[in-house]
């Protein structure tokens, strides 16, 4: 009997075990590159070329991502070329030990219907190239319409609307920025941004699913303003923006998550450099 | 159709005369199906079918016959017969008694005499003396040892059959389809070993009587119950009892059997939990019911009823603190509860010496239920705000359904029909907030029929050449869209040399209910959805061949078969969807449904193909017996939604897997059994590294990023765990007390060498993450006590 209480009780501690066993995943090191070039525009005085060059990181493991050094960043555009300078880092490029490569727009004038290419090479041994082509045309100024629902010290509730643009398929990107003056007449950081995508050809007017801006009682909403860019983009640009939209929405906590590649067209690396041609609208709310 | 129908009894009669009857057991006059019934003068046989039918069609130019009755299990009985014209019912005599001869097969008929393929049974007897996890005896288990059927992980129980995904596996229970195939976390099986009578497992080359699954249909017949004596049998192990309790309503005419199950496992690891670890609490309870009337020579009836449920709950009663937050997570818990409940109605019917019909009236309900409660708090206003989120999935179907088998000469007919009335809940979702007096309730509900026809000929045209033709005609209605499939179905042997048999098989099928599973890492989450107009049938063509080798002698079996299957229409869960996400009002939102979109705009379809070999070694007899199986299976998938559009290996690509299993019986009361499997790792989807995105906001420069971080994933199924293996051990001692009372004292090791095989994959909250195979099935001893009476 005194066997038989034995082996139960060990059956029962071992039964309690549960184990967990850590192993790491492989991890490739590889160039992070983001660059998105637009035409310059008027609202914009000192406009830019900017792309930024960072690393990633593995997902199991304490190392940092590696700062790129003397990246040999060169833009080309039919029989012109030129090569982007490291600029200074500022607060973000130290947070994220990413580097930025740029030159002022007007040294290197974006044309809408035109391709570039980019190619990086570093003395670490990364390698990439990118091409894009900025949109021909944007959307009218005329046919962007923003419908505010609702105005009040709890909420603005709106809508944009546009018109597409005919005769071939587009891809948009619609950032919004709530511009808000507080009551001291001081202009306050925006509130939100929103980034949406919309795809379809068949459809001849866009709107933007509702957007609601909450909490805003110490704003003077009658001296504030929305500004509304609506963006005709690349499709490489689309995919890029609605993946990382969907990964976003998971969350670490998690327990059934479906993976979703984002997909760029940096070759051999990590990255988007993708032109966009946008309109920008500034309403007073 | 007519061509078919003039095929099919072209032949040239020889066969005027016949035999028919039912073959029962001595003791219990329990029907027994899969018996051969041989001829020995003309040389020709058959098998009874499920419900223990036979009739067997003899020359004209012979007056006098031999015909043997022979199952494995069941001592052989020869019969000399003058007047063929008769009925002879049969009563076979358990060889089990006789502690001398065990005998172990998967297939318990010849393999060499059968013109299908890609079949596997077991002795419901033999599954009694392998080892199991805590001692219960597990059909589905042992199934997994056998070549074709593969593993899941040992935290879902899941058995993945030539490349498939595990809603391509149709199991049915006394004729009623189960949804959902084991219990808590995929220990063992929805049955009840000691209830069950027999089953038989088809991977390729399937008859026409079965549709609606892609790779696999596993026939489960339960007991009918003794009609002598009541009798039964009660097993008490560590963590789990059962009670099997079967005998007469009125003797000989009619019978009850009652088979239970129940798991106390929680309650013994609440109390053994080490500090400072999460309380994982598993529970289970199923019965078994089932009552058979003979009301007639001709006609009988079967009432049986199943039903399961299964909870599964991890619960953190420790306090989870957020960085500069008052608000923190009090107690948390998630878990899982499921249960499958099914009933059939059967009524048998011999109208002829020829005909034989069986009539189904059937009833299968399954349903899921994910739920996680947290109860915040905040640490200055000390108010508690309960949140609880709950996901909840059902499937019922009620159906009828005619099989008629008929015998006409050298011909084995099978046709027949239904009907299925399916009721899908593929999602609804429950919400509610303590504090915000939030509740919120959306369900999503779905009604569709699906019919079906078939016709199969078992048929024999000259001596060593068996065939197997078979139609079968698939229908599914569905939010106005009808879908209609014709799928044919062959089968061919041919015997050559001593006991050689070559053969080839050829199925399509058609599948209208699918499961929807994720595809990276973490706990399986399954949800059944149906098709629709926007979701498409799944279908496969199967081709097969191969050769089988019955070694008389040496009482060796060997087969050996390649397969090629190609997939179209396969459901997965579209890139960044999920039906179900983490533990916040806001990850529900991500939930498509609640935020206007269709559940169907979760669902993608690709196509897949596989291919393998599957090779099966055996020894049938003698002291020591057991079988060495080996199957290579490959599958890739290719979806245009996922894996930008480039082909890939699915969960279920497990390419190599190997078992070996013996049992020695060292004294005709000692039996000494183990077995030992290793399979390749499985796939899955897990991020390689992390970057930071830039700031999607065309109002600022691009080129300056912002904090948030995305995951690179390289490609679908892009690490491959590590290879599971596992050895079992068991000890069996039998002790007779007397003629009725048999007791059996188990002594089992599961997992003998302790080897970590995995639940789950996770990844931590912590930065940087760590990526964790969580295991809970370490070393396991086993002791239990049955006793047969």
């Amino acid at each position: 009997m005194a066997k038989i209480f034995l082996f139960l009780s060990l059956s029962f501690v071992a039964f309690s075990c549960q184990n967990e066993v850590k192993f790491p995943i492989p991890f490739e090191r590889k160039m992070v590159v983001h660059g998105l070039i637009r035409p310059n525009n008027i609202i914009f005085n000192s406009d830019s070329i900017l792309i930024s060059i960072g690393t990633n990181i593995p997902v199991t493991s304490l190392d940092a991502n590696s700062e790129i050094k003397e990246a040999v960043v060169n833009l080309e555009n039919n029989q012109k070329q030129i090569l982007l300078p490291l600029l200074t880092k500022n607060a973000t490029d130290l947070k994220n030990n990413t580097r930025r490569y740029g030159v002022a727009s007007k040294n290197f004038p974006i044309i809408p219907g035109q391709n570039y290419s980019l190619s990086i090479t570093t003395p670490s041994g990364f390698k990439s190239k990118a091409t894009c082509k900025v949109p021909l045309k944007s959307v009218p100024t005329e046919k962007i319409k923003v419908e505010i629902l609702q105005k009040d010290a709890n909420r603005i509730r709106c809508k944009i609307n546009w018109e597409d643009i005919p005769d071939e398929v587009n891809f948009y990107n619609v950032s919004i920025v709530l511009n808000l003056i507080d009551k001291n007449n001081k202009r306050s950081q925006p509130s939100q941004i929103i980034f949406k995508n919309e795809l379809d050809a068949k459809k001849s007017i866009f709107t933007t699913e509702e957007l609601i801006f909450q909490n805003l009682p110490e704003f003077d909403l009658d001296r504030s303003s929305i500004y509304v860019a609506v963006a005709n983009i690349e499709e490489s640009h689309y995919n890029w923006g609605k993946k990382q939209i969907a990964q976003q929405r998971q969350n670490d906590s998690n327990l059934f998550p479906e993976p979703v590649l984002i997909q760029g067209n940096v070759t051999d690396n990590i990255g988007l450099f993708s032109g966009y041609n946008a309109t920008y609208i500034i309403n007073n709310l | 159709m007519r061509f078919f129908i003039l095929f099919l009894f072209s032949c040239v009669s020889v066969y005027a005369q016949s035999i028919h009857g039912f073959v029962t057991e001595l003791e219990t006059k329990e029907k027994l199906s899969g018996v051969s019934v041989y001829c020995l003068e003309s040389k020709k046989g058959d098998i009874t079918n499920k419900y223990g039918f036979y009739s067997l069609n003899l020359p004209n130019q012979i007056d006098s016959f031999t015909i043997v009755f022979s199952m494995i299990g069941y001592e052989p009985i020869r019969f000399k017969i003058k007047d063929s014209k008769s009925e002879l019912n049969i009563e076979l005599k358990d060889q089990i008694i006789n502690l001398n001869d065990v005998v172990i097969t998967s297939n318990e008929n010849k393999i060499n005499e059968t013109a299908r393929m890609s079949i596997q049974t077991l002795p419901i007897k033999q599954i009694q003396e392998l080892p199991a996890l805590l001692g219960e005896k597990d059909l589905l288990k042992t199934l997994q040892l056998m070549p074709g059927f593969q593993r899941g992980n040992d935290g879902n129980g899941i058995i993945f059959v030539r490349g498939g995904a595990s809603d391509q596996n149709l199991l049915l229970l006394d004729e009623a389809p189960v949804y959902n195939l084991f219990h808590a976390g995929g220990f063992f099986s929805v049955f009840n070993s000691n209830a069950l009578k027999r089953f038989e497992a088809s991977k390729g080359a399937f008859s026409a009587r079965y549709g609606g699954r892609l790779s696999s249909v596993i026939d489960v017949q339960t007991k009918d119950g003794n009609k002598q004596k009541t009798s039964g049998s009660l097993g008490i192990g560590l963590l789990s009892s059962n009670l099997l309790l079967e005998g007469p309503i009125q003797k000989n005419k009619s019978s009850f059997l009652f088979s239970g199950r129940m798991s106390y496992w929680d309650k013994i690891y609440s109390a053994f939990r080490p500090a400072g670890k999460d309380n994982i609490s598993f529970g289970l309870y199923d019965y078994i019911a089932k009552f058979h009337f003979i009301l007639s020579s001709k006609d009988q009836l079967y009432i049986s009823n199943y039903f399961g449920r299964d909870s599964f709950v991890w619960a953190r009663d420790r306090p989870q603190y957020f960085s500069n937050q008052t608000r923190f997570q009090k107690k948390y818990d998630f878990g899982f509860n499921w249960g499958n409940n099914t009933g059939t109605i059967r009524w048998n019917r011999v109208f002829s010496q020829k005909m034989f019909a069986n009539t189904t009236v059937l009833f299968s309900k399954y349903d899921f239920r994910y739920q996680n409660n947290i109860l915040f708090s905040d640490s200055k206003s000390k108010i508690d705000d309960l949140n609880e989120n709950a996901y909840v999935a059902k499937i019922q179907d009620i159906g009828i359904k005619t099989d008629i088998d008929y015998y006409h000469k050298n011909h084995h007919v099978l046709f027949g029909g239904g009907f299925t009335r399916h009721q899908f809940v593929p999602e609804n979702i429950k919400l509610y907030r303590e504090l915000n007096m939030f509740r919120k309730d959306t369900i999503v509900n779905i009604p569709a029929n699906e019919y079906f026809i078939y016709v199969e000929d078992e048929y024999h045209p000259i001596q060593n050449i068996l065939l197997n033709i078979g139609l079968r005609q698939s229908v599914f209605e569905v939010e106005n869209k009808k879908y209609s499939f014709f799928e044919p179905r062959l089968g061919a042997a041919y015997k050559f040399g001593k006991g050689w048999a070559a053969k080839i098989g050829y199925a399509r099928m058609n599948q209208f209910v699918h499961l929807a599973s994720n595809n990276g890492v973490g706990f399986p989450f399954d949800v059944w959805i149906p098709t629709t107009n926007q979701v498409k049938p799944q279908q496969a063509d199967q081709i097969s061949a191969g050769i089988a080798k019955d070694f008389k002698e040496k009482n060796y079996e060997f087969s050996a078969e390649i397969y090629y299957k190609t997939m179209s229409n396969l459901p997965a869960l579209k890139e960044g969807s999920a039906f179900l996400s983490g533990n916040t009002l806001d990850i529900f939102q991500s939930s498509l449904a609640t935020v206007g979109e269709s559940w169907e705009n979760k669902i993608v379809q690709g196509n897949g193909k596989a291919y393998g070999f599957e090779t099966l070694l055996q020894r049938k007899k003698g002291a020591l017996n057991g079988w060495i199986s080996y199957t290579y299976s490959k599958v890739i998938n290719q979806f245009k939604e996922l894996n930008n559009g480039l082909s890939f290996l699915p969960r279920f690509d497990r390419r190599h897997n190997a078992s070996l299993v013996g049992i020695y019986q060292i004294r005709p009361n000692l039996t000494l059994s183990g077995t030992w499997s290793i399979a390749s790792g499985q796939r899955i989807t897990v991020p390689t590294s992390s970057y930071n995105i830039v700031n999607p906001n065309l109002w600022y420069n691009n080129a300056n990023l912002v904090g948030n971080t995305v995951y690179e994933y390289k490609e679908y199924g892009n690490f491959k765990t590590p290879a599971y293996h596992r050895l079992d051990l068991n000890v069996q001692f039998n002790r007779k007390k007397n003629k009725n009372k048999l007791r059996t004292w188990e002594l089992g090791v599961f997992n003998v060498y302790n080897r970590k095989n995995p639940f789950f994959y996770s990844f931590s909250e912590t930065s940087p993450s760590s990526f964790t195979k969580t295991n809970i099935f370490p070393i396991i001893p086993s002791i239990s006590y049955n006793i047969k009476f």
